[in-house]
């Protein structure tokens, strides 16, 4: 009996040590699925994914995005600053100072905080590392486009504090606008061809769309302040869409154009009813038919969020002519 | 006995040892993995000052490697990676190699060499599965791939469809062996052929195909195999304008059916945008003949002076003009004396009987007999055009819902009654049927034993549909009775109609608009009123529940409590309110206590700090409660505890507490890096999009929850959850096989049959996109 007692014991035992082994060793795909990387891999990883979109074309396509949908140049400046905050013991050291700064810089460059990648290039400038040259060129770059951006006026925040005072083309006359932002436009394009072969045309593309923009948005602002305003928004709103046929914006270029004659529309009927007297349907019509050739056109491209704000819109626009229609039988 | 006692004692010393032995040895296993255990009662562990970590020479390496590939330094990147393969320290961590060789990859300008590179990269064994899933999607991130995959979609759905045609028939034949085989035989090749009239000239799989090929030619304009790419482009193009002009035909001849000639005329210009169609030009050119035609008698109608038929006038008219305007501005009736000549004119053949009988059935309604008085204009309406113009005008009043309103209603009541039933009777085929594009009587033979089957199992149907909600066929009638009710508020059929929705929106269980109606409803029990009271706060409650947003949620349960006051749900809601405004916090943000037993990575050392004794499940050492700890706004968490002597059932202990700058950050960015991880390595651990979450999370890294933003709109309520909290114990997965097992029996084709049926191809999340 004893000796069974004995047996019963040492296999306890020799399971218990079993036991112990196996939960101090753990399997292979376990310990990888737990694996958490060390500062070095950490870093290596963010920038790698980073460094495959450098060379993208963001003015003609979508700028890229991580696997959770965000935006790839934004993801890794989130990425490296959580990093550094996990890691801030390991990266005090300042082994990787260059390639933390340098990354943040191309990634805030892409996502128009000029003055923020300067500054950082301008820090891995500081370093001896291979990217001195590059940072101290970046900077210089990235310093000019901050300036030319500055140039004339800006796009505001309707819903800022500073909404109402930071609208500072509100006292100015169309030329002044137009000469400071043809003067910005100047500056970036100069850049534009100094930077041959360079990611940074692509940038400096995308500023000078904005640009455009810019100022198509403050002949529509301004429409009934300036002569002719009505025929200079539209004209500045089909500049936009000539001039940048092949941006990645085109889709929504095109839809404030016809927005723009969908609302000239809609703000006719207002003013002068169907009913009333004045109500002229042959100028009407004129509002309509582009307002809804556009809108079609946007309708009919695929596997874009546009093709359903125009067709939306479209269908919308079409039954507020219906509702017109009713009376214009007296004409 | 006494042997067997000294046995029993010797057994349990044995087994008493044993279990010390386990106990140590589990001990010792769990003790290498921790760290020693905090004091008793702190929370939170104090933050370590790590020991002094100086780059080793892999971590040397690792940074030039990075730095070359940002400065495009081919050679040097090259030179880097290979010292990264030789180099061994006690840094270098067995992803290192991968990480770098990726590295180098990422600088390939190419994105068809990247994927090519990183697909043999993924091929080795053992490699991290961060990095696997990474690379995977850029691997699968192929627009020419992706091409091809939907185009494979397409080809399924055909073969599914034939699939599933022939195993239906076989499996049904088997079990009725054989005896009605050519019946059912005949029926689905009926149905399989005729499937194929609603198939449109490109799918939505093969709209994802062109999109994918023309991204892919833009992006890689001067590859090899450009040309044929252009080609297949230029095929799903034509197909793609085909279908398009197909779409607006069919709605241009169905507003030319409708009359509608401005819509027709629009669908077909529609249709002509995607290339020239005779259908759409002879659709647009008669639609603006007819358009043009009924504006020109649209016009005519205001044209007095072609009204040669009518001239009668006289004094007499004269009188009753001026009589007629001076009585409009205030609802005056007509002189008695008035009233009597139009009686008589009204009903004579005279040539004033037309507006006698319209003036007379105003004058009819104005002294309050609105019946008699749409009796009068229906005589009206009756008469011809040539007769009397008023006859039209007669026509209008009875069919504009705006000035008949019960009419319309009543109208409209029993249009959607009969549709109802048509529904009831007719299930799906109550709007005709499955195959529109068919000749109407191809389809209607095709369709006769389901309809037929259909009709007879309808009684079944309807004791069966009573436990389930129908369609709301009466919201138009419902919509007209309210305007009647807005335009006649004691007009002679209030009481009808307020019956009737009353009853309309018990049934559909608005209790608060049947509330509202019930103050309206003589002699309503005040039973029925408490009843429909309680059911109207209770919704108002549930509705407050739903609500993510703490200020409309305290607006809703403000409302409840105030309107209901003497209900259950009303005094709850009341509560309710208190506790909301007690409990706020600018944010709420949680981590269930799985979620951080699962990651001790935001648990632990390198993120929140938490005692581990916190969620070892001892209750008696201190316990965290299943709710976890919360992100309450600035600087605020709170940490849910199992409450003294309770247990996890109960409402937790609250303990609130204000961390600092250096741990918020570190709990943001260790739950930022893992559920980054997490998401890649699992896809079903996917994070809702929350952007509040993200902008806290952001804030909090960087030291910028200083100011705490108040506004509701800013608050996340985001719960991050354990795998298991989320689906069970058992995740459901989808089966390996292709196809499902179905057993059926129908009355249609007299089937029974146990047969595969193969799952068609899911859609892409953005396939809405390409509708």
């Amino acid at each position: 009996m004893m000796h069974s007692a004995r047996l019963w014991t040492a296999f306890t035992i020799s399971f218990s040590l079993i036991l112990l082994l196996l939960t101090g060793c753990k399997t292979p795909a376990k310990k990888k699925v737990e694996a958490t990387y060390g500062p070095t891999e950490s870093v290596l990883e963010v920038v790698a994914v980073l460094r495959r979109h450098i060379p993208d074309d963001t003015y003609r396509f979508p700028p890229a995005t991580d696997f959770t949908g965000r935006n790839v140049y934004r993801s890794s400046l989130l990425r490296m600053e959580s990093i550094q905050r996990i890691h801030a013991n390991a990266l005090r050291s300042g082994y990787m100072d260059p390639v933390i700064h340098f990354s943040k810089g191309r990634s805030l460059e892409r996502l128009r905080g000029y003055d923020l990648a300067a500054l950082q290039y301008r820090t891995a400038e500081d370093r001896d590392s291979p990217l001195k040259d590059q940072a101290k060129k970046s900077a210089r770059v990235c310093e000019r486009i901050h300036h030319a951006v500055g140039i004339g006026i800006q796009s505001v925040n309707p819903l800022g504090d500073d909404a109402n005072g930071a609208d500072e083309g509100l006292h100015q006359t169309p030329e002044e606008v137009t000469q400071a932002l043809d003067e910005r436009v100047a500056l970036l394009s100069f850049l534009y061809d100094e930077e041959e072969d360079s990611h940074y045309q692509y940038v400096i593309s995308e500023e000078i769309e904005h640009a455009d923009t810019v100022r198509a948005a403050w002949f529509v602002s301004h429409r009934y302040q300036i002569p002719d305003g009505q025929l200079r928004a539209l004209a500045e709103l089909q500049r936009v869409v000539q001039r940048h046929p092949g941006s990645k914006n085109k889709l929504d270029h095109m839809l404030q154009l016809a927005d723009l004659y969908d609302d000239l529309a809609h703000e006719y009927v207002d003013a002068v009813p169907p009913a009333n007297l004045d109500f002229d349907p042959a100028l009407f019509q004129d509002l309509v038919d582009p307002a809804t050739q556009i809108y079609e056109a946007v309708a009919s491209y695929d596997g874009t969020a546009q093709k359903l704000e125009a067709s939306r819109r479209l269908e919308a626009f079409l039954a507020f002519t219906l509702t017109v229609d009713n009376d214009r039988f007296s004409h | 006995m006494t042997d067997s006692l000294t046995e029993y004692y010797a057994r349990a010393r044995h087994a008493l040892l044993a279990l010390s032995l386990c106990a140590a040895a589990l001990g010792l296993s769990v003790g290498c993995a921790q760290h020693v255990p905090p004091p008793k009662g702190a929370v939170l562990m104090p933050l370590k000052r790590p020991p002094t970590w100086l780059p080793e020479p892999s971590d040397q390496i690792a940074a030039k490697a990075a730095a070359a590939a940002l400065a495009n330094n081919q050679k040097l990147l090259d030179e880097q990676v290979k010292k990264i393969y030789k180099v061994q320290d006690t840094h270098k961590g067995e992803d290192l190699e991968v990480l770098t060789q990726d590295l180098a990859h990422s600088t390939l300008n190419d994105p068809r060499a990247y994927r090519k590179a990183s697909k043999n990269l993924t091929s080795g064994y053992g490699t991290d599965p961060a990095v696997q899933a990474r690379l995977d999607l850029a691997v699968k991130n192929d627009p020419l791939a992706l091409a091809w995959r939907r185009r494979l979609d397409t080809w399924e759905t055909y073969w599914a469809r034939t699939f599933n045609a022939v195993a239906k028939t076989v499996g049904q034949s088997v079990l009725s062996g054989f005896v009605l085989a050519p019946v059912q035989l005949a029926t689905t090749v009926g149905h399989y052929l005729a499937s194929f009239s609603n198939d449109e000239k490109i799918s939505t799989s093969g709209r994802q195909e062109l999109v994918l090929h023309k991204e892919y030619l833009a992006r890689h304009g001067n590859a090899e195999n450009a040309e044929a790419v252009q080609k297949r482009i230029e095929t799903n193009e034509k197909r793609l304008a085909t279908t398009m002009q197909k779409r607006r035909l069919k709605a241009a001849k169905a507003a030319t059916k409708a009359q509608r000639h401005r819509v027709a005329i629009v669908e077909s210009k529609r249709a002509l945008a995607w290339g020239h169609h005779d259908d759409a030009v002879e659709i647009k050119e008669s639609s603006e003949e007819s358009l043009r035609e009924q504006l020109h008698i649209l016009g005519l109608s205001l044209v007095a002076a072609n009204q040669e038929g009518f001239k009668h006038g006289d004094e007499w008219d004269v009188t009753l003009a001026t009589e007629l305007l001076l009585t409009s501005s205030h609802g005056e009736v007509l002189s008695e004396e008035t009233i009597e000549v139009l009686r008589e004119q009204a009903y004579s053949d005279g040539p004033r009987s037309g507006e006698s009988l319209y003036i007379f059935a105003m004058v009819q309604e104005e002294s309050g007999y609105p019946d008699q008085s749409w009796a009068t204009l229906k005589h009206l309406a009756l008469q011809k055009q040539g007769q009397t113009p008023m006859a039209r005008h007669a026509h209008h009043l009875i069919n504009d819902p705006w000035q008949n309103p019960y009419g319309a209603y009543r109208s409209m009541l029993s249009q959607r009654t009969a549709e109802k039933w048509r529904w009831r009777v007719l299930g799906g085929y109550a709007n005709g049927t499955r195959y529109p594009n068919l000749p109407r009587p191809v389809a209607y033979t095709l369709e006769g034993p389901g309809i037929a089957s259909t009709v007879a199992t309808s009684p079944l149907r309807m004791v069966f549909g009573s436990f389930s909600q129908e369609p709301n066929f009466q919201r138009p009638a419902a919509l007209l009775a309210y305007r009647y009710l807005g335009l006649h508020p004691k007009g002679e059929h209030k009481q009808e109609v307020l019956h009737w929705l009353f009853e309309y929106e018990e049934k559909r269980k608005n209790y608060n608009a049947a509330l509202r109606l019930a103050d309206f409803i003589p002699n309503l029990s005040s039973h029925t009123r408490k009843k429909l009271a309680e059911e109207a706060s209770a919704q108002a409650l549930a509705a407050a529940q739903r609500s993510k947003r703490i200020d409309r949620r305290i607006q809703i349960l403000r409302q409840a409590s105030k309107e209901f006051p003497d209900t259950e749900s009303g005094m709850l809601a009341g509560k309710q309110v208190r506790s909301e405004l007690v409990h706020s916090s600018p944010q709420k943000i949680r981590m269930t206590r799985d979620f951080l037993k699962q990651n001790p990575s935001v648990s632990g050392d390198s993120g929140l700090g938490l005692n581990p004794e916190l969620i070892n499940g001892e209750l008696n050492d201190g316990e965290l409660h299943p709710s976890g700890v919360s992100m309450l706004g600035g600087r605020k968490i709170q940490i849910n505890m199992v409450a003294h002597g309770a247990d996890e059932d109960t409402p937790p202990h609250k303990i609130k507490k204000q961390i600092s700058q250096e741990r918020l950050a570190k709990l943001a960015s260790s739950l930022e890096e893992t559920t980054h991880r997490n998401q890649l390595i699992d896809q079903d651990d996917s994070l809702e999009a929350d952007a509040d979450r993200d902008r806290f999370l952001e804030r909090a890294r960087v030291g910028l929850t200083g100011k705490t933003d108040h506004r509701p709109s800013a608050q996340s309520t985001y719960v991050y959850k354990s795998m298991r909290e989320r689906y069970g114990l058992v995740r459901g997965r989808e089966s390996i096989l292709p196809f499902d097992l179905v057993f059926q029996g129908n009355f249609q084709d007299l089937g029974l049959g146990a047969f595969p049926r193969w799952r068609l191809p899911e859609e892409t999340p953005d396939a809405f996109l390409y509708k």
